[in-house]
């Protein structure tokens, strides 16, 4: 080693005094020689040596800042030379650098993948200026979740506590006539203050005024940037074009940047939410969001207070209102963790299984490198002997883990990006952002620290214990054996460790595969194979009557039905699954008025709507044709609904029965006859409970319905062979509806197979991620214990060889590796199954029918593991038993 | 050129160059440079000492502590590879100005 400066540890200050004092001795001694007494060259030295204080004070300076280069120097040259020395030991030792490098590998690949997609969907902020501040509002009745109605909109927009409130129906289709077909794009209706809600300025043009708010103000529209590279070539001229939507001329007055465009499924057409003064007095006709922008240092809580205290007053003028105003109140969310949703647990449940597979393959290299510690014991002592330090050559391990750790990211990197395709190729395509998942510079941050923090956490132990030993041990070759005792003690405590983690992870996936199970076994309530169905819009602009509409649906649905293959046809609102919703509350004939209503779903329905989705009637009939605008209005209720309206009456008893719904006022009441009840059927996800369900005619719907649902309904086609993939339904089902109206989109075509693949797209990214995460610990704790079966044997075959040559019989060897084995692996199952108990607990809300601590998960898992510990032990057991003798006496 | 830079320059320049006859401390390094010049040259304690310091710091000259002629302990500087060719740009770079400023100041 570099031998230090000789002075280099005399304090700077010491060593420039030192020297001063030295060349102003010598300018006296030249002084005195030239004949002045001793005192007066002492004068005249410092004299003129000038200011002695402030020359001092410079040099210090100066050798302050030299030290601290040569310490860096030195340091660096050490540590260039700990690795060069590292690297050149691993290429002697192979095996043990491919197993620990592909090991950490695994455990930090699928940490930083997990990581990227956690990132870009969660943690990324969204490309706005100050985003914490946009925020969604939602009414709450009695804390339950509720819609907003014009008049509740209008008032929050005087709200203090928001710069800006606006409202919007989201989620609208608007058909765009293109120069060939007509295409339905996502589109939105939003008040002015939308994108300034956002503080998103447009690109090009300008966003809505108050004054297009108006009924009758002229018909505008904004575009997104997606919508503007599509189909309009980013022509910058688009601005002042005119363009037809939905049957109408509508100006284009803007475009959005490319920012705006958060997700796959923001919309792609804005137009003014027009609000008329009959609109604004209309308390139950719910159908706005509501979102706002925070006044800068609002809270959460200042502005749910404030809001809520508006929403109070706005109910006070509800003329009819039933419930107190207490009852009203506001609940304010951050835009984002709307937007996120669920997708934020799921991904931190991944990156805390993630967690453990790294753990795990740092406890593996852990015990690997404790292994490698004790082959080299000579190394060590020699390099002892020649001086180094025990800090010095702690060390020196620690930069061989670093190595490790350096090589296992840099290969971890391209772990990660696979299985980040794989996390994308398996995800819902609902995930918001999933898609600009990318390995960036925050990832490789964040792999680089995983990567140095597992260094240490694997290194530093095996280093100081290695480098504690062998100072001990020195030179003497019988002290190997002496220690090894306190040292298998280790490693043993490091494979129950290794083992705990796996099985805690194990426990946590098949929980959630469990639950993935049962939710692909739940009855959907309705029967989905060859089934298609497809949206349409009619435009305002040619259908204003009711009776218009239900013709042209009437028309379609015949033709339909007389598709070649095709069994049935039917239209209605909704179909299960498809993420749409409508609600009414419901009143059973001579129940009191003024009760809370009962809330059910509302869905109008053609006849034949049952038969075609595959739901079975529990009593009376279907709607007829006969069941139209001049006959008697009748209804269909589903199970949940009858049990709540009319609880413990038996069906047959319910057909004739009337209700009330659909009233456009609470003081009026229009009465439907039950004339069936269906079965009940999963209409928001599998995992809900199925809602009471009401059917209506189509052709019965009340005229204020219709502009509501902008005159929308839902084709059905059954095929007559159930085996038929419905897809091949889109395009005669295309021609067919051309043959009524050519002007028409078809929207959202998808089959039921796809909707309920859809449902359980989420429980099917559990299944196959966690199983692979599962699957990983798995193989890395089999070779953790592999590893130290068979060391232990490597190490006892001397002894192991003289048992049996003094005639011990090989099952008493085989009990005894065994228990070495087996004794960690038990103890790491019990303290694994311990502490899956207490983790499920975190998975409680993502389960499904499973409980946190299910015997089958826990016995099942403990029983892999056993059996999977017991083959990883008998293969070097069996190497032990078959030590010939000589072996033994040779080795002493 | 500013005038700092050339005035700093310079007395790096000398100072290496003295020492390229050899190591010497601080002292001789004055005593050194006075002969030379028949004493028409007085470098500043002031000025040599910080000097040192910042080329040791730079890495152009290293010190070692020795004995002295008359037996007293003294730190002794000795050029470095870096300081040589520190000294050879600082003479270069002095030739420049020299022609640079000599047909100004200078009358011919």
């Amino acid at each position: 080693m570099k031998p230090r400066l000789p002075f280099g540890r005399a304090p700077v200050n010491e060593e420039v005094d030192a020297e001063l004092a030295f060349h102003l001795e010598m300018t006296t001694r030249e002084l005195m020689e030239r004949g002045m007494t001793r005192q007066q060259a002492r004068a005249e030295a410092e004299r003129r040596f000038g200011d002695m204080k402030s020359v001092n004070d410079e040099c210090r300076r100066y050798g302050v800042e030299r030290n601290r280069r040569e310490q860096r120097a030195e340091y660096l040259e050490e540590l260039r030379h700990d690795v060069v020395f590292a690297v050149r030991q691993l290429a002697k030792a192979r095996a043990f650098a491919a197993i620990a490098i592909v090991t950490l590998a695994l455990g930090i690949g699928a940490t930083a993948a997990v990581f990227s997609a956690l990132d870009a969907v969660v943690l990324r902020p969204l490309p706005l200026d100050d985003p914490g501040r946009v925020v969604n509002l939602q009414p709450t009745r009695r804390g339950d979740a509720a819609g907003i109605s014009a008049p509740e909109f209008l008032g929050q927009r005087d709200t203090r506590a928001f710069e800006h409130v606006a409202g919007a129906v989201l989620g609208t289709g608007v058909t765009i006539a293109m120069a060939d077909t007509p295409e339905l794009v996502e589109g939105a209706r939003v008040s002015s203050e939308y994108f300034d809600a956002f503080a998103v300025k447009p690109k090009l043009g300008r966003g809505f005024t108050r004054e297009e708010e108006q009924p009758g103000a002229p018909k505008v529209a904004v575009i997104s940037h997606g919508l503007w590279v599509r189909a309009f070539a980013s022509d910058r001229g688009v601005v002042g074009r005119t363009l037809q939507l939905d049957g109408a001329p509508h100006t284009v007055i803007g475009v959005m940047p490319a920012e705006f465009d958060f997700t796959r499924e923001t919309a792609e057409i804005w137009l003014p939410l027009v609000i008329t003064p009959e609109q604004a007095t209309k308390y139950n006709e719910k159908y706005l969001t509501m979102l706002a922008r925070l006044r800068p240092g609002v809270t959460l809580e200042q502005a749910a207070a404030a809001a809520t205290a508006t929403q109070r007053a706005v109910a006070e003028r509800i003329p009819d209102r039933v419930d107190p105003v207490t009852d009203y109140a506001i609940v304010v969310d951050r835009f984002i963790d709307q937007m996120v949703g669920d997708y934020r647990s799921l991904l931190f449940t991944l990156l805390g299984a993630v967690g453990f597979v790294l753990l795990i393959s740092c406890t593996n290299v852990a015990n690997l490198l404790l292994a490698r510690g004790t082959g080299r014991g000579k190394e060590l002592a020699i390099r002892a002997a020649l001086g180094a330090g025990r800090s010095r050559l702690v060390r020196q391990l620690l930069t061989e883990s670093l190595v490790l750790a350096t090589l296992g990211a840099t290969l971890g990197l391209g772990v990660a990006y696979g299985l980040l395709r794989v996390i994308v190729a398996v995800s819902p395509e609902s995930v918001p952002r999933l898609e600009q998942a990318h390995i960036d510079w925050r990832v490789l941050l964040f792999t680089l620290t995983i990567g140095v923090t597992s260094a240490a956490i694997f290194g530093l132990l095996p280093a100081l214990r290695t480098v504690g030993t062998q100072m001990q041990g020195a030179l003497r070759e019988g002290g190997r054996q002496s220690k090894a005792f306190a040292r298998d003690r280790l490693r043993g405590i490091l494979v129950a460790a290794e083992v705990a983690l796996a099985i805690t992870l194990l426990v946590g996936s098949g929980l959630l595969i469990r639950s993935a199970w049962r939710m692909q076994h739940v009855d959907p309530g309705f029967d989905p194979r060859g089934v298609l169905t497809a949206r349409l819009i009619l435009p305002e602009a040619r259908y204003t009557t009711p009776d218009a509409i239900t013709r042209t649906y009437a028309l379609i649905r015949d033709n339909a039905a007389a598709m070649s293959g095709v069994q049935s046809a039917a239209v209605a609102s909704i179909v299960p699954l498809s993420g749409s919703d409508a609600q009414s509350s419901v009143l059973a004939e001579g129940q009191p008025r003024d009760v809370k209503r009962p809330q059910a779903n509302l869905r109008l329905a053609s006849s034949g709507f049952f038969a075609t989705m595959g739901v079975p009637f529990v009593g009376g009939r279907d709607f007829a044709r006969t069941d139209d605008a001049n006959a008697p209005k009748v209804a269909i209720l589903n199970e949940t609904l009858a049990r709540k309206l009319w609880p413990g009456v038996p069906t047959r008893d319910l057909i004739g029965k009337r209700i009330d719904a659909l009233s456009g006022k609470r003081t009026e009441s229009i009465y439907w006859e039950v004339v069936g009840v269906v079965h009940d059927l999963h209409d928001a996800s599998l995992t809900q409970r199925p809602r009471p369900e009401l059917y209506v005619p189509v052709d019965q719907t009340p005229a204020t319905i219709w502009p509501l649902i902008q005159r929308s309904l839902v084709v059905v086609v059954r095929a007559t062979n159930p085996s038929t993939d419905a897809e091949v339904f889109v395009k005669p089902l295309r021609r067919a509806v051309a043959q009524v109206d050519a002007s028409l989109p078809l929207a959202d075509s998808r089959t039921m197979m796809s909707y309920l693949r859809g449902s359980l797209e989420t429980a099917r990214m559990n299944t196959l991620l966690l199983s692979l995460l599962g699957g990983i610990a798995l193989s890395l704790a089999i070779v953790g214990i592999y590893g130290v079966v068979s060391y232990f044997v490597t190490q006892r075959s001397h002894e192991i060889g003289v048992r049996l040559a003094l005639g011990a019989t090989p099952s008493r060897i085989w009990q005894l590796v065994v228990r070495r084995g087996l004794g960690p692996i038990v103890v790491g199952l019990l303290v694994g199954l311990a502490l899956s108990v207490a983790t499920s607990q975190l998975l409680a809300s993502q389960l499904f029918e499973v409980s946190g601590h299910d015997p089958v998960t826990l016995v099942a898992v403990g029983v892999l593991l056993l059996i999977v510990g017991l083959l990883a032990t008998y293969v070097p057991a069996r190497r032990a038993m078959r030590v010939p003798p000589v072996v033994a006496l040779n080795d002493g | 050129m500013p005038a700092k830079d050339r005035l700093h320059g310079t007395l790096d320049a000398l100072i290496l160059k003295t020492l390229t006859f050899g190591p010497r401390h601080g002292y001789a390094i004055v005593q050194w440079l006075g002969q030379q010049t028949q004493d028409k040259l007085q470098v500043e304690e002031g000025s040599l000492y910080p000097a040192l310091y910042r080329m040791e710091r730079d890495g152009w000259i290293k010190a070692d502590w020795g004995t002295s002629e008359l037996g007293r302990k003294a730190k002794f500087y000795s050029i470095t590879e870096a300081g040589r060719r520190q000294l050879r740009a600082e003479a270069q770079s002095f030739a420049h100005f020299v022609d640079a400023v000599a047909p100004l100041l200078l009358p011919t």
